[in-house]
């Protein structure tokens, strides 16, 4: 589970976040929905330990990921993150790509959990490729594989599906629902568009102004 | 215009070694086929070539080395007034290497006699190593400069990406820098042809190389041809590495302005590589105020400085006189050739080739081929006047300037041109309104780097000056040979100053720009 406790951030005179509390329980899920420059994407990078908070704490799975003079590296929270764009290092396959994040785990369970990945993605026959060789949304997806490899226990997903056509939309929100039921995975997804946060979350937060002011459910 | 610009440049830049080939199949057809020998270096001069293989390979290790190690700090530079001073590392690299030469024996020569002072024995500051030494850090900031470039044209979300899944330093080694090994590599290729080229620092510490050998073979037969098949193994080696180190070049004027985030949680090290990294920064400080303070201390006063300076004053009119004539005359070649290489086609890449091929040259062909050309009856009079360093400088550096221009290109926004060509009265006005502000930093940034680089250009110069004219880069090559003095340290000064000054102006110009269209 993630919880924020009256998170705050600023950069330089501009007041990004002002006091954020909320929490997102395990195998939940929350979607953040606000205009563009409400502070989004900072609430994601902050949870995520590549931005340092003002003030404030963060928690995931109830152990002290950012808290005044003390600050956890990205890769050890257990976090996955899906940017706005794919994000794909362009000198590495389709699976190296995806086999990054999955540190210390022997070939044949790299292996295995690569097939599964690229079965569950569509994307097998695609391995070998590179970035430069996929669709847009091929391109998605292998990122969507590399965040779901290492089984994260929490899922960040900053507006993930933004400009994509709605069959697409569709197949990648069935699957990133499928995994945040079948892993106990709690995801916490930021949005401008309101009806994509109906389509993932009962539990919608407004973010305006730096602030948390309404929630819809 | 376009096309005028384009031939000058063809004839200026590529003019000396069409005439040197001419001049090899001249000797050829009248009986000489003997000369075609010296194509191949046997004997003393394979020992000479192999030499300057080894010198520029171990200046160009050394350079990627301190450059990544350096480039990887200042990388994290980006907040505050550190995001545009990193940047002025490559106006140190504007700083002529006999002012490092100068600097690191006269500190060498202290430091040995306050160990023998102590008893101590000496440093041996000589020879090869020496060599190298004065290369590495005169050509240092440009590896560190084209490492900065390559780090900083990784797109951020594919470093985040890394950092979320793996360490840093994991990050650091998979993804960083294998994405910017192009710009690293091809710094390590341009100091290699630097230093191969290379044979004043060499020949002030009695290290003889190939680069010497071709200036002493014309100096002894007075033959173009000789001259030009014995630099063909140089050159031969030269185009291949400019071949390697071209996409480098290109990937960085071509480059997209990525919005550099600052670095909300900076990447972490280990110790090791954060000691090392410590270690190459004192480098790189030494390699800045070592030159800087001897400079200083042997100048002695400020009118020893003064006088230094005013005793060369002929001399400084005249660098002045072909370092901006040269500045002004490469601006329109290097913006016609600009335009071609902005194309994304086969003509551009031709360009591109065509470029980059001058690097491969050692600058006293030039200045061989520029005799060739001028010293007949025919030529206009320009032989033996001013204007021959001038054409010398242009064949060298315009090519520079055309890639600066590139980026500057690159830049700016077609929209911007087609709206005014919609709205214009005259081409003249979107030339003037709205073409020559846009283009004006890559302008301004192209003119002080060939400013710089022609006050400095000695190998072809020497060849093409005037008699009793000397530029103050020969003047202070001169005395070099003699030791150090106040006057000499005087002048090296004078250099330092102007160049870091043009340097820092150029670095000023692009930051600004930057700056303006990240508002």
């Amino acid at each position: 589970m993630i919880e924020v406790r009256e998170l705050s951030k600023s950069f330089g005179d501009v007041r990004v976040l002002d006091h954020v509390t909320f929490n997102v329980p395990a195998s939940d899920s929350l979607v953040i929905l606000g205009p563009s420059g409400s502070g989004k994407t900072t609430l994601l990078r902050l949870i995520a330990g590549l931005e340092i908070p003002d003030q404030g704490e963060i928690f995931i799975n109830g152990e002290p990921a950012s808290e005044p003079g003390r600050v956890l590296s990205p890769y050890r929270r257990g976090i996955g993150f899906v940017f706005q764009t794919p994000a794909l290092w362009p000198h590495m396959t389709v699976a190296k790509n995806i086999l990054f994040g999955l540190n210390g785990m022997l070939k044949r369970d790299a292996s295995n959990r690569l097939d599964e990945l690229l079965v569950q993605t569509g994307l097998t026959g695609l391995e070998h490729r590179y970035p430069s060789q996929l669709s847009s949304g091929q391109a998605r997806r292998v990122a969507l594989a590399r965040t779901l490899a290492p089984k994260p226990r929490c899922l960040l997903m900053d507006e993930p599906l933004t400009n994509l056509d709605p069959d697409l939309k569709g197949q990648l929100l069935a699957m990133i629902k499928k995994n945040v039921g079948q892993e106990r995975t709690c995801l916490l997804y930021v949005t401008h568009d309101a009806e994509e946060a109906r389509g993932i979350s009962e539990r919608v937060l407004v973010l305006q102004n730096g602030r948390l002011n309404k929630i819809i459910s | 215009m376009h096309t005028l610009g384009l031939l000058a440049f063809t004839v200026i830049v590529f003019g000396p070694m069409i005439v040197l080939w001419g001049s090899v199949g001249n000797s050829i057809l009248s009986g000489n086929e003997a000369w075609l020998a010296l194509a191949l270096p046997c004997g003393r001069k394979f020992t000479l070539f192999v030499r300057s293989l080894g010198l520029a390979a171990s200046v160009s290790a050394g350079g990627v080395i301190l450059g990544i190690l350096v480039g990887s700090v200042l990388w994290r530079w980006r907040d505050g007034v550190g995001r545009y001073l990193r940047w002025f590392i490559l106006a140190l690299a504007a700083i002529p290497p006999y002012v490092h030469a100068l600097g690191w024996s006269s500190f060498a020569y202290q430091a040995n006699t306050w160990l023998q002072l102590w008893g101590l024995p000496d440093i041996p500051f000589r020879g090869f190593f020496a060599s190298w030494w004065v290369q590495l850090m005169a050509l240092v900031p440009i590896a560190i400069g084209l490492t900065l470039i390559g780090l900083e044209s990784v797109d951020p979300d594919l470093i985040d990406a890394g950092r979320l899944l793996r360490s840093d330093v994991y990050s650091l080694r998979k993804i960083v820098l294998p994405l910017a090994a192009p710009a690293i590599l091809g710094g390590g290729g341009f100091l290699f042809i630097l230093s191969l080229m290379d044979y004043s620092v060499p020949s002030l510490f009695h290290v003889n190389v190939y680069a010497l050998e071709i200036f002493a073979e014309y100096s002894a037969s007075n033959q173009p041809a000789r001259a030009f098949l014995l630099s063909l193994p140089l050159m031969l080696v030269a185009t291949g590495v400019v071949f390697f180190s071209q996409s480098a070049l290109r990937n960085a004027a071509l480059s997209p302005p990525w919005r550099r985030r600052t670095w909300g949680v900076p990447p972490r090290v280990p110790s090791l590589l954060f000691w090392s990294q410590r270690v190459a920064c004192a480098i790189l400080l030494a390699q800045i105020i070592v030159p800087l303070i001897i400079l200083i201390l042997t100048a002695g006063s400020w009118q020893n400085i003064v006088l230094a300076v005013s005793s060369a004053h002929r001399e400084t009119a005249f660098t002045m006189w072909i370092a901006v004539a040269t500045a002004l005359a490469s601006l329109p070649l290097g913006l016609s050739v600009g335009n071609e290489l902005i194309n994304p086609t086969k003509h551009g890449k031709l360009w591109w080739a065509l470029v980059t091929a001058p690097l491969a040259i050692p600058a006293p062909l030039i200045g061989i081929g520029l005799i060739a050309i001028w010293n007949r009856p025919i030529a206009l009079g320009l032989y033996g006047t001013g204007l021959m360093p001038v054409l010398a400088a242009l064949a060298r550096f315009t090519p520079l300037a055309s890639i600066v221009l590139l980026a500057q290109l690159r830049r700016v926004d077609p929209a911007l041109i087609d709206a005014a060509r919609i709205l214009q009265t005259s081409p003249a006005q979107t030339w003037v309104q709205v073409k020559l502000p846009l283009l004006a930093p890559g302008l301004l940034a192209a003119a002080c780097i060939v400013f710089v680089l022609s006050a400095g250009e000695l190998g072809a110069t020497m060849l093409v000056a005037p008699p009793g004219q000397a530029t103050l880069t020969m003047r202070i090559y001169n005395f070099l040979h003699y030791g150090a003095s106040d006057t000499v340290a005087g002048l090296c000064l004078l250099m330092t100053v102007a160049a870091m000054a043009s340097g820092a102006l150029a670095v000023v110009a692009v930051a600004g720009w930057s700056r303006l269209q990240n508002r």
